[in-house]
């Protein structure tokens, strides 16, 4: 991950201003003009990064002015807030690369006044696509890091909501911000949080799945160990359950930790409905995870090895839609699997409306036509149709990835040994979970380590009025939820 | 995360009622399925009592090993400090290596059923290796991550109690009848052969110091021998209703057969889930054996935990050109449930007065 | 990671070659659901009839065809044997259905087709054992024109039987009561019918030899005292308004209440309804008590009879030893046989009707 050895420009030191513009000038969008009466002016910028209709109506004019005699003066009457007059060449080049404009009179290069004009590309606050609900607020976070803490903000008045920004990546020095309640996230988690980020060796991070992927206590695992969600008031809901949220400029999705597996089967609609719908529904939704491992697996072990447990009214359909079928049931199983990952693969690359007719394409034709040609039987593809519907129940597209990989493990012990086989990789699964941990602490909770206040809500959501006490896997500072005084800061007793 | 150290420190420690789960996870073996022909052929239709006495004893020995155990040691100190160092470490060797045989043998019993059932021609050598696989990463993640494992496994033979329903809709209440049909002595001799079923207490000799307040955990440790007494009783009086004291004694599994009938709407023949899904059971059972060993040899050599455990998994694997026979493995069952009972009632108490002697003489030196 | 690569590569090697144990795809074997035995006296050796569905495409075949393969042998394992010469995929027979002995066969002992057959771990014990009229052999090669496979149909045709007419018998039961002290068992009889099979009748064995036989108008007798009925029909002849009436049973319930070592009330509650009275209308308290004491009393003329015949040719089917053992402490199965001839059984028949019809 390091790469020291490789030198980039930013190594070369560059002495003065005039040495930096050197640099900058071989770029053709980067633009010097020259104005001035009484005070000579350069003024550079790089022309993609600033608002043009700016500088024409408010630095122009002003430039023309018989009565400034020295960038003071300039400043002093410019309608910008963040000027300053500078002749640190770091803070220089930062500024003009995020924006901004450099003014420096003719005789004196030393001396350089900074001002805003930032030319905002991004788009404005827009649905939640991912993670749609039908019920509750619809917005959704974008790439500009100063927007999402907006919209975390607005959701969270409170002086003690603190915001950490850090630089990371070498080369594309990406802002990113810590965020956390203070006196309700666990310090520990917080210190863990930020001196893994600290620690980020990499040159570039183009989005919060790079920091992700780097912080995480097992990287090696299929399983993601921090919740990614573009909600704004599910983040909101995780810090004030304790939790810390990790937002990365130019990503619209947000971090936060640590979590559960089951906290990946929650969708934030749940808390929209009555407690017995929602509770349904999560189990409805754990069931369908586990119907999607399981079934093609179940498939093959009962096919291949286990007719006895077939019922005998079952036994003609199954036989009989198996009887022109050439291959073993692994290998017809393997083939449809694929079938429809490739299906998916290509619906998720293509367009939106190229995607909706290669799904009719996938699932009518070749379905249809793949059991006519005695490729695969009927039977088999209802069970893989289901599988692959049900593996896009998970509210966080993240964990649903991890559901279509992790069944072919299982499909291959189920060709080994049965049942058996099968029974032998969910206890390598359960294992793995079982070590796994999300910032430190256990993924598998509150099933183990047996907590089990926090079963209220995990695979069930019972009533707000339950809700007393806030998740004990954050460890807060502040364990009540119902008693507002005590929201202010308190750096209460660890448990 | 591999580390283990010789003293656990807080971070692997684990709650006291967790005992509960590892003491019956431990208990839960092979042997349910089995004891119901083993008792039956000394007791008969009465060898149910047998069972509560058993329970009862096993609950007695529970008692000695909480008062038995000071707080942070385990047996290797108790046999230290008893014993002296040569002697002592020689014993605590002997119980790593009956461990190490036991969980060798819980594996091996299950891996027969297997054969009968599912796979005469299963490649053992390959078979093992996964398991072991799948032991050593467990037992590697420490203690904890063994605990979590039996945790979650303690809830099948629960999912699986729902079978009991056949025999008791279907069978016979009058078998049982007239209680006491049978010698005295007979029922007596009917807890040699349960006792290998409620082997696992002495693991608690070396997992105390891993529970946090250990002392106060003894009531979960008897209600979970209470909880296995019943499940105990409840399978074999399920049995009793469902078969005939001749056709019982026939049956190598009769629990098995009671899942022979087991039809749901989209299983028939359950038992072959039913297997399945015991195996879980079977895996803790090993695991936590495993786990015992391997702690005993790590606290009393200088080697890694790690490094023990991949030479005992070695081991285990290679176990099974030894255990092919199923003659030698039903001779190591009866030794073994012999080791098992003395080792019960009869050291654990004998550790018990060695210890009382031996803290009464340092009182009396001390004034 | 060198080494880690080799090692992989040889995990991977091992699992390829030894990784594999023998499969049984569902369609590529040949489904054992029936099994028949003969005897064949002339050579002394078993005769065995395999019958395997014919599964074809199910929306191409309505009427569902068998193969069947008859093959010699002394043995189970050795019918099996021989059946998989003739047959072109491997034979498997984890999903029998039932189990049918030939009348000579019954007659002459099963103990060792039920041993061979109780050994196979394969083989289930929710299957129903059935005695054939005649040979078993002609009734399997037969061909029919069923909806079902005729191992499908054998299937539901004992299991909607035994909701009804039949009492409950698998091969569990047979075993249990087979090997149990103080009981015997019994299968029900089928014989060739025009559509495929019908029920004829149920064989008492004494040990494992067929000794004694009763037909279907002594099903519910039976039925009735052997295990608790949900759901049954008797036929009730009324001498005095000369009427036949048909009573359903809605439940049933028996126990055995030993008055003294030697002897016992069996007594039966029955609540039930009557159906085909449109003509005899029972509509006050006295003629509705008469008709309860009617029927009552024919049942347990019924009952008497078929106890009597029992005894004499000393079978327990209804498990009366078992009772007794439960009862008495000295209980001693030689001593047993030598007194069950002789013990004095009574039937006590209590009949309740709950419902008439709904037309009046």
């Amino acid at each position: 991950m390091l790469r020291r050895s490789r030198k980039t420009h930013h190594s070369n030191p560059v002495e003065n201003f005039s040495g930096l513009l050197e640099v900058m000038q071989k770029s053709d969008d980067f633009k010097r003009l020259q104005f001035g009466s009484n005070l000579n002016l350069n003024i550079y910028y790089y022309q993609s990064l600033i608002d043009t209709d700016k500088v024409k109506t408010n630095l122009l004019p002003y430039c023309h002015d018989l009565t400034i005699n020295n960038l003071h003066d300039l400043m002093n009457i410019l309608p910008f807030d963040e000027t300053e007059i500078t002749s640190d060449l770091k803070i220089i080049e930062e500024k003009l690369l995020s924006g901004y404009i450099a003014i420096a009179p003719n005789h004196d290069l030393q001396q350089v006044l900074l001002m805003p004009a930032i030319f905002i590309t991004d788009r404005p606050v827009s649905q939640p696509e991912i993670e749609f609900s039908v019920l509750g607020p619809k917005v959704a976070f974008i790439e500009d890091l100063n927007t999402n803490i907006n919209l975390i903000r607005k959701r969270l008045k409170l002086p003690q909501l603190q915001v950490k920004v850090l630089q990371v990546g070498k080369i594309t020095k990406t802002s990113v911000a810590v965020v956390y309640i203070d006196g309700i996230a666990n310090q520990d988690n917080i210190d863990t949080v930020i001196q893994r980020i600290n620690d980020i060796e990499y040159d570039q991070i183009t989005d919060s799945s790079f920091i992700g992927q780097m912080i995480i206590d097992n990287s090696a695992s299929p399983f993601a160990q921090l919740m990614d969600t573009e909600r704004p008031d599910r983040v909101t809901s995780a810090l004030i359950e304790g939790k810390v949220a990790i937002i990365c400029d130019g990503s619209p999705q947000v971090l936060t930790g640590p979590t559960t597996l089951v906290g990946f089967f929650a969708s934030y609609e749940d808390y929209f409905l009555t407690w017995p719908l929602a509770t349904a529904f999560r189990i409805i939704r754990i069931f369908a995870v586990m119907f999607s491992v399981l079934v093609t697996p179940l498939y093959v072990a009962v096919l291949t090895y286990h007719y006895h447990v077939v019922p005998i009214d079952l036994l003609g359909t199954i036989i009989s839609s198996r009887k022109d079928i050439p291959f073993p049931p692994v290998l017809e199983v393997l083939i449809l699997e694929l079938t429809i990952e490739l299906l998916r693969e290509a619906g998720a690359r293509l367009p939106t409306k190229i995607g909706q007719t290669i799904g009719i394409v996938g699932g009518i034709v070749i379905g249809t036509a793949a059991v006519e040609a005695g490729l695969t039987s009927n039977v088999l593809l209802i069970l893989v149709a289901l599988a692959a519907l049900a593996s896009f129940t998970t509210p966080i597209y993240r964990i649903g990835n991890t559901i279509r990989l992790i069944r072919f493990p299982f499909i291959i012990f189920a060709q080994m040994w049965g049942i058996i086989g099968i029974s032998i990789a969910v206890m390598f699964m359960v294992t793995h979970l079982l070590r796994l941990t999300s910032l430190g602490r256990p993924y598998t909770e509150p099933f183990y380590p047996p907590r089990w206040p926090d079963l209220k809500d995990s695979f069930f959501r019972l009533p707000f009025s339950v809700q007393k006490k806030r998740p004990i896997l954050t460890t807060t500072g502040d364990k009540n939820r119902m008693n507002s005084r005590r929201t202010t800061a308190k750096n209460g007793k660890r448990k | 995360m591999n580390t283990q150290q010789q003293k656990p420190d807080i971070s692997q420690m684990v709650s006291p009622f967790l005992i509960f789960f590892i003491l019956f996870s431990s208990q839960m073996g092979e042997g349910i399925l089995s004891f119901g022909r083993k008792i039956t052929k000394i007791a008969g239709y009465d060898s149910w009592i047998s069972v509560l006495i058993t329970g009862f004893l096993v609950t007695l020995v529970i008692i000695v090993i909480w008062r038995l155990i000071p707080p942070h040691e385990d047996l290797i100190d108790i046999h230290q400090t008893l014993f002296g160092k040569i002697i002592g470490n020689l014993l605590s060797f002997l119980f790593g290596i009956y461990l190490l045989v036991i969980s060798m043998f819980v594996l091996r019993s299950y891996v027969e059923i297997i054969q009968v059932w599912f796979f005469p021609d299963l490649s053992l050598l390959w078979f093992y290796f996964i398991i072991y696989l799948l032991i050593v990463y467990i037992v590697l993640g420490g203690f904890r991550i063994i605990v979590g494992f039996a945790f979650f496994s303690a809830w099948i033979p629960l999912s699986l109690l729902f079978t009991v329903y056949t025999p008791f809709k279907t069978g016979h209440i009058e078998n049982l009848l007239p209680i006491l049909s049978t010698d005295y002595l007979n029922i007596i001799k009917a807890v040699e052969p349960i006792v290998s079923s409620f082997l696992g207490v002495e693991l608690i000799l070396l997992f105390a110091p891993f529970i946090r307040q250990f002392h106060k955990s003894r009531k979960w440790a008897i209600s979970a021998n209470i909880y296995t007494t019943l499940l105990y009783l409840l399978i074999i009086i399920a049995d009793f209703f469902y078969f005939s004291e001749n056709q019982i004694q026939q049956l190598t599994w009769p629990a098995l057969h009671v899942w022979k009938i087991v039809s749901l709407p989209f299983i028939e023949r359950f038992e072959y889930v039913g297997i399945s899904l015991h195996f879980g059971s079977i895996i803790a059972t090993t695991g936590l054996y495993f786990w015992g060993s391997v702690q005993s040899f790590h606290r009393l050599t200088k080697f890694s935990f790690r490094g023990i455990s991949i030479i005992s998994a070695i081991s285990g694997v290679a176990c099974m050109f030894v255990l092919s026979d199923y003659l030698i493995v039903e001779k190591l069952s009866a030794l073994l449930t012999k080791a098992g009972m003395y080792l019960l009632f009869l050291y654990i108490p004998f550790l018990y007065i060695c210890h009382i002697i031996h803290t009464g003489v340092k009182k009396r030196l001390e004034s | 990671m060198k080494v880690n690569k080799i090692l992989l590569t040889f995990i991977c090697t091992i699992m390829l070659l030894t990784g594999c144990v023998r499969t049984t795809v569902i369609d590529d074997i040949e489904l054992i659901m029936l099994y028949g035995f003969d005897w064949d006296p002339i050579k002394e050796q078993y005769i065995g009839t395999a019958v395997s569905p014919l599964y074809g495409f199910s929306e191409q075949t309505s009427v569902r065809e068998n193969t069947y393969y008859t093959s010699r042998s002394k043995t189970v394992q050795g019918i099996n044997a021989k059946t998989q010469n003739k047959a072109p995929f491997q034979v498997e027979t984890g999903k029998l259905t039932s189990i049918m002995f030939g009348e000579e066969l019954a007659e002459k002992g099963i103990k060792k087709i039920l041993q061979g057959i109780n050994e196979i771990p394969d083989i289930g014990r929710n299957l129903y054992p059935v005695i054939v009229k005649g040979k078993a052999e002609d009734l399997l090669a037969k061909k029919y024109e069923l909806q079902q496979t005729f191992p499908h149909y054998i299937k539901s045709l004992m299991e909607s039987n035994m909701k009804r007419n039949l009492p409950n018998m698998n091969l569990h039961l047979f075993n249990y009561q087979n090997s149990g002290d103080g009981m015997d068992p019994f299968m029900p009889i089928v014989s060739t019918s025009t559509a495929a099979a019908d029920v004829i009748g149920l064989g008492f064995f004494s040990k494992d030899k067929l000794v004694h036989e009763i037909g279907p108008d002594q099903f519910f007798t039976f039925k009735s005292m052997f295990e608790n009925i949900t759901d049954g029909t008797y036929q009730f002849e009324w001498r005095k308004k000369n009427q036949s009436i048909d009573v359903i049973s809605i439940r049933s319930s028996h126990k055995k209440e030993w008055v003294s070592k030697d002897k016992l009330n069996i007594i039966i509650t029955i609540d039930g309804f009557l159906a085909e009275t449109v003509s005899v209308s029972v509509d006050n308290t006295r003629e509705k008590e008469e008709l309860e004491k009617e029927i009552g009393k024919d049942l347990e003329k019924d009952a008497v009879r078929l106890i009597k015949e029992f005894q004499e040719t000393e079978i327990d089917p209804l498990m009366i030893g078992a009772s007794a053992r439960s009862k008495f402490r000295d209980w001693n199965k030689d001593e047993w046989q030598q007194r069950y001839p002789a013990v004095e059984i009574t039937p006590i028949v209590k009949f309740h009707i709950k419902q008439i019809n709904i037309s009046q």
